[in-house]
């Protein structure tokens, strides 16, 4: 196993690998910057199936394992009784009907696939492009790096790397994390490199203990992920957002002050936008059945004004 | 069992069932101090309880209250049910960037000293190295949900004044 860096190397990152001011001093986009129109381009001519694949789990009322509280639907409307002539009758005409419903959630956690957005995390009291975390308040949510950012969403080339099949494991044990030597070795096998602009989703397995476990899934433990020697291989390449199958970063990382290398360097001095909790079996099924580990890739946040992610449903498009 | 070269180092690590380890987490993350929860199991209690008025001021200011209040069979006098309590803190504790929460593990061959612990955590195959600054074994606290929480907070004040 390669040598973890310090604590102290990775703080340094924060300067080394910032991206504060790169791109303009009211830069909103971070490493999406890398993502470029011919890129856009070239990506949507990798579709030539024209097959889709969701990279999304459902999101479910009631309790569910790793959610930080039960995501609420209420219904302001129904369909009850209206399939009963009798009943419809009272409601006018009677032939129309409809139902709507309020819905709310706590995406950020162990459960909901969601986009991290630049206002998602601070260090030392500042966000991404050295904002001040203040700008994140409880009155107006966040008024600068909210989710609007990618108001246009994101189209490019998605790649994704099995690391659980590159190990011959079904799920990475938890003490073995993601190295950029483990990465390079899954590209080398499915006959891809990352690139500027794309989209790189990392598989470690976790998801398939998720589906065969159900309710009985214990989001609450150590799990594997992108170790934080990664972060430099990422600036490196230019990948433009960064998915897995976790929450990108390993729990325990072995760092005390920083334990989210991933998620603090990433988000608030890369600008890097993250994917968590994707569900990449069906992916990762079809790509290692049409052995093509590259994908048009589509992504599109809600609109929510002063929000600091987004709930989403990302495709892969062959 | 498959020992591994990275170790966690927390400044609190809190074992053992019921609501008063929720209540620790929840108090010293609300002064800054992170900790780490293992093994936590709910307890299956749902009788109605009403909390006390020292509970509810210990439990206001770390808007653990306003967590709680949808889950409550009464609000005036707050009347929750130890298990319902249990389980909306939990999640609240599994979102707090200063909590880290654990299940299904425990702690084996642990040195205790000066308060602290250093020990193994494992899952079972899996075995990583603690280091705690301060330990808290909540299976000593009492089940009564109110002294739970009496004792969790008096426990977590003293932790924080021995710190700052």
């Amino acid at each position: 196993m390669p040598t973890p860096p310090s604590e102290e190397q990775i703080i340094d990152w924060f300067e080394d690998l910032s991206n504060w001011g790169r791109w303009g001093d009211d830069d909103r986009l971070g490493t999406l910057n890398h993502l470029t129109a011919a890129k856009r381009i070239s990506a949507a001519k990798l579709v030539r199936e024209g097959l889709s694949i969701s990279c999304s789990w459902d999101i479910r009322t009631g309790q569910q394992p790793g959610a930080t509280v039960e995501s609420q639907r209420y219904m302001l409307s129904t369909g009850l009784g209206l399939d009963e002539e009798g009943r419809r009758g009272l409601m006018g005409g009677g032939r129309a009907g409809g139902a709507q419903e309020f819905i709310g959630m706590v995406f950020h956690g162990l459960d909901v696939t969601h986009l991290d957005s630049l206002a998602h995390l601070f260090w030392d009291g500042k966000m991404y492009g050295g904002a001040p975390s203040s700008l994140v308040s409880d009155r107006q949510g966040a008024l600068k790096h909210d989710v609007l950012a990618l108001r246009d969403g994101v189209t490019t080339r998605g790649v994704l790397l099995d690391i659980a099949r590159l190990r011959g494991v079904e799920v990475l044990d938890p003490a073995d994390h993601i190295y950029p030597e483990d990465l390079e070795a899954a590209e080398e096998a499915a006959g891809v490199r990352c690139e500027a602009g794309d989209v790189l989703l990392v598989r470690t397995g976790e998801g398939g203990a998720r589906l065969r476990e159900k309710k009985k899934y214990n989001a609450n433990k150590p799990r594997s992920g992108y170790q934080a020697a990664c972060l430099p291989w990422l600036a490196e390449r230019g990948i433009s957002m960064i998915g897995s199958d976790v929450a990108q970063d390993p729990t325990p990382s072995g760092y005390k002050n920083v334990s989210m290398p991933i998620h603090m360097v990433g988000i608030v001095a890369m600008g890097l936008w993250l994917i968590d909790n994707c569900q990449l079996e069906d992916l990762a099924e079809a790509c290692s059945e049409k052995d093509r580990w590259e994908f048009q890739f589509m992504l599109s946040p809600i609109r929510f004004q002063g929000v600091t992610g987004s709930p989403v449903n990302p495709l892969a498009i062959f | 069992m498959e020992a591994n070269s990275q170790t966690i180092e927390i400044p609190l690590l809190i074992v053992g069932s019921g609501p008063a380890a929720l209540v620790i987490a929840k108090v010293v993350s609300g002064r800054g101090l992170p900790s780490l929860v293992v093994g936590h199991q709910a307890t299956d209690n749902a009788e109605p309880v009403v909390l006390d008025s020292e509970s509810i001021e210990i439990l206001e200011p770390h808007g653990v209250l306003s967590v709680l209040r949808p889950y409550a069979t009464a609000q005036d006098p707050f009347t929750i049910t130890p298990l319902a309590f249990e389980n909306a803190l939990k999640h609240h504790c599994v979102a707090d960037m200063l909590v880290t929460v654990y299940d299904r593990m425990h702690i084996d061959e642990a040195d205790m000293s000066n308060g602290g612990l250093h020990g193994g955590l494992t899952d079972g195959n899996t075995t990583w190295g603690i280091y705690a600054d301060a330990f808290v074994d909540v299976s000593e606290f009492s089940v009564d949900l109110n002294t739970a929480v009496h004792q969790a907070a008096a426990f977590g004040n003293e932790l924080m004044s021995n710190i700052t």
